[in-house]
């Protein structure tokens, strides 16, 4: 598993307990992270405390990161979305809302329900067609299969293949990970 | 193999491990492939890398106070962990008053088993005590009823006593027999009987008509009274000294003699 050097300075940093790793990590991750879990909470307030907390979570476990098994980001991710979805049903609760999340592992969020206007999307991201974000979130921020991604926005199987392949080649040439 | 790759990249067990909602089996699967199949260790990587795209595509800047809120709360943290390490200094304190208290237990339960081993000892030999007294207490009722029976013949009105003294030659012989021509019973109960030598013994007989009819043994042992064989119109008792182990010879000295019907 590829590693960059700025990955590799924040993890020495991180097994060292060193606090340099939090800035490093906050300056590289801390808007990428914040994107997932407004995502998921919708809410702002919700989604700044599910934040904090994620890099608290990172702090504390800094030990137990293995880069053998994901690469960084696909660590805090997880962190980040189970955070979210932790806070966000903890704040349904409290106001006595029924909760979204449904019994399974997988957090299934409907496409209405993505609040576009404090998504605050970047000038190259705005350039991606909305076709493409849609297919995109439902299969990397709803945990969608291809079939389900399909059945649920109603696109045929083979278009959502195309539209992931071309979404995902648009956003590369932005980003180089 | 190929299949089974096949219909592991079709599934969905992939994408879940990735934003990490598998079970800790279906992780365990997961890593399995991705250590086993270079295929899936590379759709692995791939979408790592599109996962980390899409979600800088969908970036929203952090609020900047939100990093100086993370690290006061670290600093807390950390002073939390001084107040962690007094807790666990407590913590050991009841380690050791739990260990105290173990130690208590043991050696409090190691005395009462000693005690409950003692006591079941006890116990047993109280219940030995217990039936021998029982045993005892059967035999003395059994020579109770014996002597009770013997005290009734001996009161029968029935019953006559017959005082049979020695005569020069056994002074100090002395017996007494109560015959009961009524119920036909003959008991002899031996007071004193002078010692005589090892081959010798004393012999009671009945004198009949015409013939004398040997009764028994007499014993300085049978110090007690003594049921003898009933003879019917017998005329006399008498206490011969014959010798051991023959009893059939009526010629044996006479020491005592006593008429039956005198009275």
């Amino acid at each position: 598993m590829s590693i960059t050097p700025t990955e590799q300075k924040i993890i020495d940093y991180l097994q060292k307990g060193d606090k340099r790793a939090l800035n490093l990590l906050y300056e590289n991750y801390s808007n990428s992270l914040y994107g997932v879990i407004l995502k998921i909470t919708i809410n702002e307030e919700v989604a700044q405390d599910a934040l904090q907390e994620t890099f608290v979570k990172v702090w504390k476990n800094a030990s137990k990161y293995d880069a053998s098994k994901a690469k960084l980001f696909t660590w805090l991710f997880r962190i980040a979305r189970n955070t979210a979805i932790d806070k966000l049903r903890s704040f349904n609760n409290r106001f006595h809302k029924e909760v979204q999340i449904e019994t399974s592992n997988v957090y299934i969020l409907p496409t209405t329900n993505f609040n576009q206007d404090v998504m605050d999307i970047k000038e190259h991201v705005g350039r991606l067609e909305e076709k493409y974000q849609i297919v995109l979130d439902a299969l990397f921020f709803q945990g969608m299969t291809q079939q389900e991604a399909s059945d649920e926005l109603d696109i045929p199987l083979g278009t959502i293949k195309s539209r992931l392949k071309i979404g995902l080649r648009e956003l590369k040439k932005v980003y180089n990970p | 193999m190929e299949t089974k790759l096949h219909n592991f990249l079709n599934s969905n067990l992939l994408n879940k491990y990735l934003v990490g909602d598998t079970s800790i089996e279906e992780s365990k699967d997961v890593e399995h492939f991705i250590s086993s199949y270079p295929e899936a260790a590379q759709a692995y990587e791939e979408l790592q890398d599109n996962l980390e795209i899409v979600a800088k595509a969908g970036a929203v800047e952090a609020p900047n106070h939100i990093l100086s809120n993370l690290l006061n709360t670290i600093e807390d943290t950390n002073d939390t962990k001084v107040i962690h390490l007094a807790q666990n200094r407590r913590t050991s304190w009841y380690s050791i008053a739990a260990s105290a208290a173990a130690i208590l237990f043991a050696v409090t339960s190691f005395i009462l088993y000693q005690k409950n081993i003692q006591l079941n000892q006890e116990n047993n030999i109280v219940v030995e005590e217990i039936f021998d007294l029982r045993s005892d207490i059967e035999s003395n009722n059994s020579k109770l009823d014996q002597l009770s029976r013997e005290l009734l013949k001996l009161n029968n009105p029935d019953a006559r006593k017959y005082v049979i003294n020695g005569n020069e030659r056994a002074k100090n012989l002395k017996t007494v027999a109560y015959i009961n021509p009524v119920e036909k019973t003959s008991m002899i109960d031996v007071i004193t009987l002078p010692q005589l030598p090892e081959e010798q013994q004393y012999q009671i007989w009945a004198e009949l008509q015409d013939r004398m009819v040997n009764l028994g043994i007499l014993d300085e042992s049978d110090r007690r009274l003594k049921q003898i064989p009933y003879m019917e119109d017998a005329l006399a008792l008498s206490i011969k000294i014959g010798t051991k182990g023959n009893n059939a010879n009526e010629n044996d000295t006479e020491v005592a003699e006593i008429s039956l019907k005198d009275k």
